[in-house]
């Protein structure tokens, strides 16, 4: 059984993980349909999901912090219990009270929550959600003094790792605060163990595709094909400027390299990257972005692994 | 000679307002001093756009003499020295360099 939207009804997935996303996506998109029309008697169901999963979650949030923001429905109803798998894991992931707060639609509430998103670490496990608002100087800066150096930490005996993941990070926020601008309240999320680690960002700002057809348009192409243009080196809507268009490349190198996954959806195209094997093909219509990396932690790859010898010929003074 | 440390800026460089916040004081000691020291000890990455705006934008305005001569860049990782080439490679190819 997949999600399903008829007569203002979304049913949430049995199986709401990375293999379901597509599906789900063709379903989330009549809520970016219904922006401002505050449709009457709109339900979500969550008690059929068997599996949770990370980037459910974060999508769930996401939709549901989307159709609040933009009116999407009138007083939405939604069954669900906590005391589900589904419950537990949004309980677990950091995204039960917050969904809650928006579904209470009191913003005093929403900011408590994100306030009080915190990363969770057992023996073999680590979950790091983090708020990520546009603006609040101290949500940013605690990125830096509190979140990564819990990751860091966690990781501490595998400091190749560490990179590959500081460098991830580095790219996926700033890919969210230069492109996501008409998103102010996203989460980035991470949960991973010593095996591998998954790490993703979801917002509903203006998307890879709308940036980057700036570039492509006296053409004609489709937006599986700008996607698919996204993660080539050196492509970006910005030419001339800091914009270089690195960022998603060396995300999708270092997958290739640790044999990882990475699934980038974006205004009906998606990006998979399944362990080198590349695909590219139209989805369900995402307003803005969603970038989801798996890597696998045993063989760590950095980018020192991935540029070729020529740049040392630079002149740079280090020491 | 003046030292700086980017102890505050760590453990990574991802956000285009630090980016600008580094650039001007980097720019600001380059005025008064006729070498910089740069402890980059406490930084682990950064975002090759940030890189590009820090220190390609110097390597261009100083030319790569006086980048090489006026600024050292103690304690950077492998990984970093890969991200901040990048960005002058970057900044060079958009001069046709």
């Amino acid at each position: 059984m997949q999600s399903n939207l008829t007569a203002n009804k979304l049913i949430l997935p049995k199986h709401f993980n990375i293999g379901s996303i597509s599906k789900v996506l063709k379903d989330f998109e009549q809520v970016f349909k219904a922006k401002g029309k505050q449709i009457a008697g709109f339900h979500i169901e969550f008690n059929k999901v068997e599996k949770p999963s990370m980037i459910g979650a974060l999508l769930l949030y996401k939709i549901i912090e989307y159709s609040s923001r933009h009116h999407c429905f009138s007083k939405p109803t939604i069954s669900y219990h906590i005391n589900t798998r589904f419950g537990y894991a949004l309980v677990q992931l950091g995204f039960h009270y917050l969904i809650m707060a928006f579904i209470d639609d009191r913003d005093n509430k929403i900011d408590k929550e994100f306030n009080k998103l915190k990363i969770s670490i057992g023996d073999k496990f680590i979950i790091a959600p983090k708020a990520l608002l546009r603006e609040d100087k101290v949500s940013r800066e605690e990125i830096n003094k509190t979140y990564l150096p819990q990751i860091q930490g966690y990781y501490k005996n595998n400091q190749k790792a560490v990179s590959m993941i500081l460098l991830s990070f580095s790219e996926i926020l700033l890919n969210f605060w230069e492109h996501a601008t008409l998103d102010s309240k996203s989460v980035i999320v991470a949960n991973g163990n010593n095996d591998i680690i998954e790490i993703a960002c979801a917002d509903t700002g203006e998307g890879i595709i709308s940036t980057l057809s700036e570039k492509y348009k006296d053409k004609k192409v489709s937006p599986e094909f700008i996607l698919g243009e996204s993660v080539k080196k050196g492509n970006t809507s910005k030419s001339g400027t800091n914009h270089m268009g690195y960022g998603l490349w060396i995300l999708d190198e270092i997958v290739t390299k640790t044999k990882g996954r990475m699934h980038i959806y974006s205004q009906g195209a998606s990006y998979f990257n399944e362990g080198g094997k590349k695909k590219i093909e139209k989805a369900g219509y995402w307003q803005g972005t969603i970038i989801y990396l798996s890597l696998p932690l045993h063989h760590p790859k950095t980018l020192e692994d991935l540029v070729d010898n020529k740049l040392n010929t630079l002149k740079i003074n280090w020491q | 000679m003046k030292n700086i440390s980017f102890k505050n800026y760590g453990p990574i460089i991802s956000d285009k307002i630090v980016g600008q916040e580094i650039y001007a004081v980097l720019k600001e000691a380059l005025s008064s001093f006729d070498q910089i020291n740069l402890d980059l000890n406490e930084i682990q990455s950064m975002a090759t756009f940030c890189a590009k705006q820090i220190f390609g934008r110097l390597y261009i305005e100083l030319g790569s003499h006086k980048f090489f001569e006026r600024i050292i860049l103690k304690n950077a990782n492998n990984d970093l020295k890969s991200i901040i080439q990048i960005g002058i490679q970057d900044a060079l190819d958009d001069i046709g360099n």
